[in-house]
C-alpha cells in the first residue's frame, strides 16, 4: 500500500547514491569537530590518534573506534553530564531505563528538536500515508523517558506546521482509562507498545460481557441492551471497541505480537524503533507495506557487525570486529546495528546498539521508498530481552549462584519462548545430585522473580510465568567459536521473514 | 527553525491599568463571539435552551452575569449524557484530563490557541517572576493526562520560540521515583529552578538525601545554586514554611487547573496571585452566597467581579476564559480565594491579587 512520501527526493533517492547522500550530510553536520568537544570521545580519539577534521568519508570512519553503551555509561560516571554535550543549547535531558542498572542520560539539543521537525512529518507520512488531520492516543512512559516528551514535541511540531492533529497524551499507568477515552473520542491512531496492546485486547475480550451487562445495569437504554446481547452471540474483540485505524508500535519488537495485534485490532502494526539515544535525530521506523524498518541514511550513517564477527569478539575479547556499512549488506543479514548519528547535542559515532538486527532487504520498498529495511531481533549483549522487560544474563546467574537451601545446580539454560504471544522464560536445570524437587524448582523460580520487574509482570500478564524445568542433562549450545549460550532465543516470530 | 506567534498580549500587558484591562477583558468576550461559541458546546446548549440564553446578547461584562455558572458536575454531565464529539466548540489539538475522582474524570479539550496560550503564561510566569538566561529547571512531572504533565515540555518550547533564554529541563516523574536515578542526575546538574507540586517537593526530599549519599542531608545542602520554586497545583500556604526550610528556595505559587490554565501566579512581591484579567473574567462569589445556596438549594448565588470586589472578601473562584475549544462561561472553579488587592502591586503589576484558600 503506498501512501503520500513526504521528501521523495531523499526517500525515493537510487539506492546507489545513499551512501554519497550519508557521507555528505555526515561532513555538513560536522559531525566529527563537534562530537571532538565531548569528553566521551575526546581521550578515547586522543589514544586512537584520531583527527577529526581529518575524517571526511566512511573510509575514514571505519578507522574509528566503535563507542558502546557501557562506554557512554562509565562517561556519565567520570564527566559531569555537561562535559558530554556537544552543543551549545541543551533543551531537555531524557534518559533510558536503565535496564543494565544505570540509565543513560542524554541531552536533547534546540537543533535537535529542530531537526525532529522534518523527521516528523516523514515518519508521520511513512506511518500513515498522509498528512492530514489525524488523532490519536499517545500511551507514553513517564519522564525522565523520551516517550513523555517526545508526544508534546510531535504535537508542537504540528503546531508549527499548522497540520492539525488531535492528542491525547497518557501514561502506561493509566492506559486502561486512556483506552476508553480514545473509544468515545473516536481517535483513530494509537500509540503504545505492542504487548501493552495485547494485554488490554485480551481485557477487553474478558471484560466485554461482564461490562456490557454493568453498563445496562447502570443505564437501560436500547443502546446498552443489544451491546450486552451481542456480547452473548459472539466474542468481543478490540477491534470491536476501538476505531484505530492505524498504530505505531515501539519500545520492544513488534512481529511477536503482529498477529495478535491484527486479530484483536483489526489493523496492520507499524514498528517504530525507539531506542532514546537516537529518537530524535535519526528514527527508524516501518511504513505502510509493513517490509521492515526504514533507516533513513541522510540522518545517520548505518552499520552492521555480522554475527561471526560477535562471536570471534566474544571468544577473543582483544579482537576487533569488522562492520559493513548498510549499502553493502546484502539481504539477510544478521548483526549488531551501529548507527553514527548527526545528532546536534551528542552525536553518536559508530554506536553499537547492542541490538541484533536482520537486514530484510536494501532493494526498493513497494511504498517506493530506497532506503534500507531492518528489523530488530533482540539484544546481542548479555541482557536477555522479553519485551519490555530486559535483564542482564549475569544478574540471573548471580541470583542462580545463590540457590542452595534444596539443592545445587549442575547446569543451566534460559531458553526465551513464548507461551502465546508472550515472552516466557523457561529455564532448563540440572540438579546436582539428589534435591527435593518441588522445593528446588520453587527455590529457584523465586531467584527469577526477584529480577526486577519479572514478578510484577507475570502477575499482570504482560510475560506467561516462568517456568522451571528440571532436566536430566543441559544439553549445552555453544557460538561457532565455542562459548556457552546461556541465554537461548526459540523465538519462532524473530525468525520469520 | 520556524517562528510562529505565541497568543501573549504585547509586553507590557501585566502593566496596563486596571481601567484598560477591564476592557480588554471586555473586548475579548464580545469581539471573540466567546458565549455564542460556547454555545454549540453539549456543556451549555440544553442548558442554555432550558434558561432561554441569547449568547448572542451578550454584549457586556454584565450580560455576562445573566448566564448560568458551569460546575464541574456539569462537565462530568455533558460528557456521560452527549457524545464527546458535541463537547468541543472548535477543532481540538489536545485533550487533558483532571484527576479521576471515583470511576471518572473530566476531559478538557485544547485548540491551537489554547496549547499557545499555555504556552505564552508560562513565558509571563517566567518573567514576572525572573526566570533568567540559562536557567535550569528541575521539574517534578505529574502524570499525563494531567495538563500539569505538559508544563515543562510547553515552556521549553515556548523559550525556543520566543524568550529565547536558553532554558535547560530536567523532568523526572513522581511515578518514576525509585525507578529513575532522576534524583540523582538532577544532584548532579545542580539545578536553579524547581518546579513541583508542594506535596511532591516535600515527598522527593528523602529520595535526593539518598542520592546525595546522606540520610538527613536536606535539599538547600545538596542544592547550591537552587535559587526558586514555583509551586503549582495545590495550595502552598501550608507547606511553604516547610519547603523553605527544606530547600532554602523563594517559593512562588502558582494557581492553575485542568479546564483553564491561568498560571495565576505570585510575583516578587509575594502578596497574592495575580489573576490574569487579559485571559479571563474572573467573578468571587462571596460566602455568605454559597451559605444562602446551601441552605437553599434553588437559589442562585451572586458574584461580583473580581475588579470590583474589597480585600478580603473570601468566595468561590468563578472564571471566564476566552478558550478556543472550551471557553469557560462563568465556571465555578470549586476553589476558594481571598481577595487580596485590586490596587497595583508593589512589583508594578496592576492584575488583580488572590489568595487561594483551599476548595469549597
Amino acid at each position: 500500500m503506498k501512501g503520500l512520501i513526504w521528501d521523495e527526493q531523499i526517500e525515493c533517492m537510487p539506492f546507489s547514491q545513499l551512501q554519497k547522500l550519508s557521507e555528505t550530510k555526515f561532513r555538513e553536520a560536522r559531525v566529527m569537530e563537534r562530537a571532538a568537544r565531548s569528553a566521551l570521545y575526546r581521550e578515547k580519539w586522543g589514544a586512537a590518534g584520531v583527527v577529526p577534521e581529518a575524517v571526511r568519508t566512511y573510509a575514514d570512519l571505519r578507522q574509528l573506534p566503535y563507542l558502546t553503551g557501557s562506554e557512554l555509561r562509565e562517561a556519565q560516571v567520570r564527566y559531569h553530564p555537561d562535559e558530554l554535550v556537544c552543543s551549545d543549547h541543551v533543551c531537555v535531558w531524557i534518559s533510558t531505563s536503565g535496564t543494565t542498572g544505570t540509565p543513560k542520560w542524554i541531552p536533547v539539543g534546540e537543533g535537535d528538536i529542530a531537526n525532529f521537525r522534518e523527521s516528523i512529518r516523514r515518519l508521520m507520512a511513512l506511518i500513515i500515508g498522509h498528512m492530514e488531520d489525524w488523532s490519536m492516543l499517545y500511551l507514553g512512559g513517564s519522564a525522565p523517558f523520551i516517550s513523555e516528551s517526545g508526544g508534546y514535541i510531535i504535537l508542537t511540531n504540528r503546531m508549527l506546521d499548522d497540520a492539525r492533529a488531535e492528542f491525547a497524551f497518557v501514561a502506561m499507568p493509566e492506559a486502561f482509562d486512556a483506552l476508553n477515552f480514545a473509544r468515545i473520542a473516536h481517535l483513530e491512531g494509537v500509540f503504545l507498545a505492542p504487548s501493552l496492546a495485547v494485554l488490554i485486547a485480551e481485557g477487553v475480550t474478558k471484560q466485554a460481557a461482564a461490562g456490557a451487562r454493568e453498563q445496562f445495569r447502570k443505564e437501560r437504554s436500547l443502546r446498552n441492551l443489544l451491546a450486552m446481547l451481542a456480547t452473548r452471540v459472539m466474542r468481543i474483540k478490540a477491534k470491536n471497541v476501538f476505531n484505530f485505524r492505524w498504530g505505531a508500535f515501539g519500545g520492544e519488537p513488534v512481529d511477536p505480537y503482529r498477529g495478535a495485534i491484527v486479530d484483536h485490532y483489526g489493523l496492520q502494526p507499524s514498528s517504530a524503533y525507539g531506542a532514546t539515544e537516537l529518537l530524535y535525530t535519526c528514527p527508524v521506523a516501518e511504513c505502510m507495506a509493513h517490509k521492515g524498518m526504514h533507516v533513513y541514511m541522510d540522518v545517520c550513517l548505518p552499520e552492521i557487525i555480522p554475527q561471526e564477527e560477535l562471536e570471534r569478539e566474544q571468544t577473543d575479547a582483544s579482537y576487533v570486529p569488522q562492520a559493513v556499512p548498510m549499502w553493502e549488506a546484502i539481504t539477510g543479514l544478521t548483526g549488531e546495528l551501529v548507527l553514527t548519528t548527526f545528532a546536534d547535542a551528542l552525536p553518536l559515532v559508530r554506536y553499537r546498539m547492542s541490538d541484533l538486527v536482520e537486514v530484510v532487504s536494501t532493494e526498493p520498498c513497494p511504498c517506493g521508498r530506497t532506503h534500507p529495511r531492518i528489523k530488530v531481533l533482540y539484544r546481542s549483549d548479555d541482557i536477555v530481552n522479553m519485551g519490555l522487560i530486559r535483564f542482564s544474563i549475569y544478574l540471573l546467574k548471580q541470583k542462580l549462584d545463590e540457590v542452595g537451601v534444596h539443592g545445587r545446580l549442575a547446569k543451566w539454560q534460559l531458553r526465551i519462548t513464548r507461551e502465546g504471544v508472550k515472552p516466557k522464560a523457561l529455564l532448563l536445570v540440572e540438579p546436582q545430585g539428589e534435591v527435593a524437587e518441588e522445593a528446588f524448582v520453587k527455590e529457584i523460580a523465586d531467584k527469577i522473580d526477584v529480577l526486577e520487574g519479572v514478578r510484577q509482570a507475570w502477575e499482570n500478564g504482560l510475560i506467561a510465568q516462568p517456568e522451571v524445568r528440571l532436566v536430566e542433562e543441559v544439553v549445552e549450545e555453544r557460538t561457532t567459536l565455542g562459548k556457552v549460550k546461556l541465554a537461548i532465543y526459540e523465538d519462532v516470530y524473530f525468525k520469520e521473514a | 527553525m520556524s517562528t510562529i506567534k505565541i497568543e501573549l498580549e504585547p509586553k507590557g500587558t501585566e502593566q496596563l491599568p486596571l481601567t484598560d484591562l477591564i476592557q480588554l477583558g471586555e473586548r475579548k468576550l464580545v469581539e471573540g463571539q466567546v458565549a455564542e461559541r460556547a454555545s454549540h458546546s453539549s456543556l451549555y446548549r440544553k442548558r442554555w435552551q432550558k434558561a432561554r440564553v441569547d449568547a448572542r446578547a451578550v454584549q457586556n461584562r454584565s450580560e455576562l452575569q445573566s448566564l448560568p455558572f458551569a460546575s464541574a458536575a456539569d462537565i462530568l454531565e455533558a460528557q456521560k449524557r452527549s457524545p464527546l464529539r458535541q463537547f468541543p466548540c472548535a477543532k481540538v489539538w489536545a485533550w487533558f484530563a483532571t484527576d479521576t475522582q471515583g470511576d471518572t474524570r473530566k476531559w478538557i479539550p485544547y485548540g491551537k490557541q489554547d496549547v499557545l496560550r499555555y504556552m505564552g503564561l508560562l513565558a509571563r510566569l517566567g518573567r514576572v517572576i525572573g526566570v533568567a538566561e540559562g536557567d535550569l529547571f528541575l521539574a517534578v512531572a505529574p502524570m499525563a493526562p494531567r495538563v500539569t504533565n505538559a508544563m515543562p515540555y510547553l515552556w521549553m518550547y515556548a523559550d525556543v520560540l520566543e524568550t529565547k533564554q536558553k532554558l535547560e529541563f530536567v523532568v523526572g516523574s513522581m511515578f518514576m521515583l525509585g525507578r529513575s536515578n532522576w534524583p540523582e542526575f538532577a544532584l548532579r546538574k545542580q539545578p536553579t529552578v524547581l518546579l513541583s507540586r508542594p506535596g511532591d517537593a516535600l515527598t522527593v526530599v528523602e529520595h535526593f538525601a539518598e542520592a546525595a549519599g546522606s540520610p538527613s542531608a536536606k535539599p538547600k545542602e545538596a542544592f547550591e545554586r537552587l535559587r526558586m520554586g514555583i509551586f503549582f497545583g495545590e495550595p502552598l500556604a501550608p507547606l511553604k514554611d516547610d519547603i523553605r526550610d527544606a530547600y532554602g528556595v523563594e517559593p512562588f505559587d502558582c494557581y492553575l487547573s485542568a479546564e483553564f490554565p491561568s498560571l495565576s501566579a505570585e510575583c516578587s512581591a509575594h502578596d497574592g496571585l495575580h489573576v490574569w484579567l487579559d485571559v479571563c473574567i474572573p467573578e468571587v462569589t462571596p460566602r455568605e452566597e454559597l451559605a444562602k445556596e446551601k441552605a437553599e438549594p434553588q437559589y442562585v448565588p451572586k458574584a461580583v467581579f473580581l475588579h470590583e470586589a474589597a480585600p478580603g472578601l473570601e468566595g468561590e473562584h468563578v472564571l471566564t476564559t476566552f478558550g478556543e475549544a472550551l471557553p469557560l462561561i462563568r465556571y465555578r472553579t470549586g476553589d476558594l480565594v481571598r481577595v487580596i488587592s485590586t490596587e497595583p502591586c508593589a512589583c508594578g503589576i496592576t492584575h488583580p491579587r488572590v489568595a487561594i484558600l483551599g476548595r469549597v
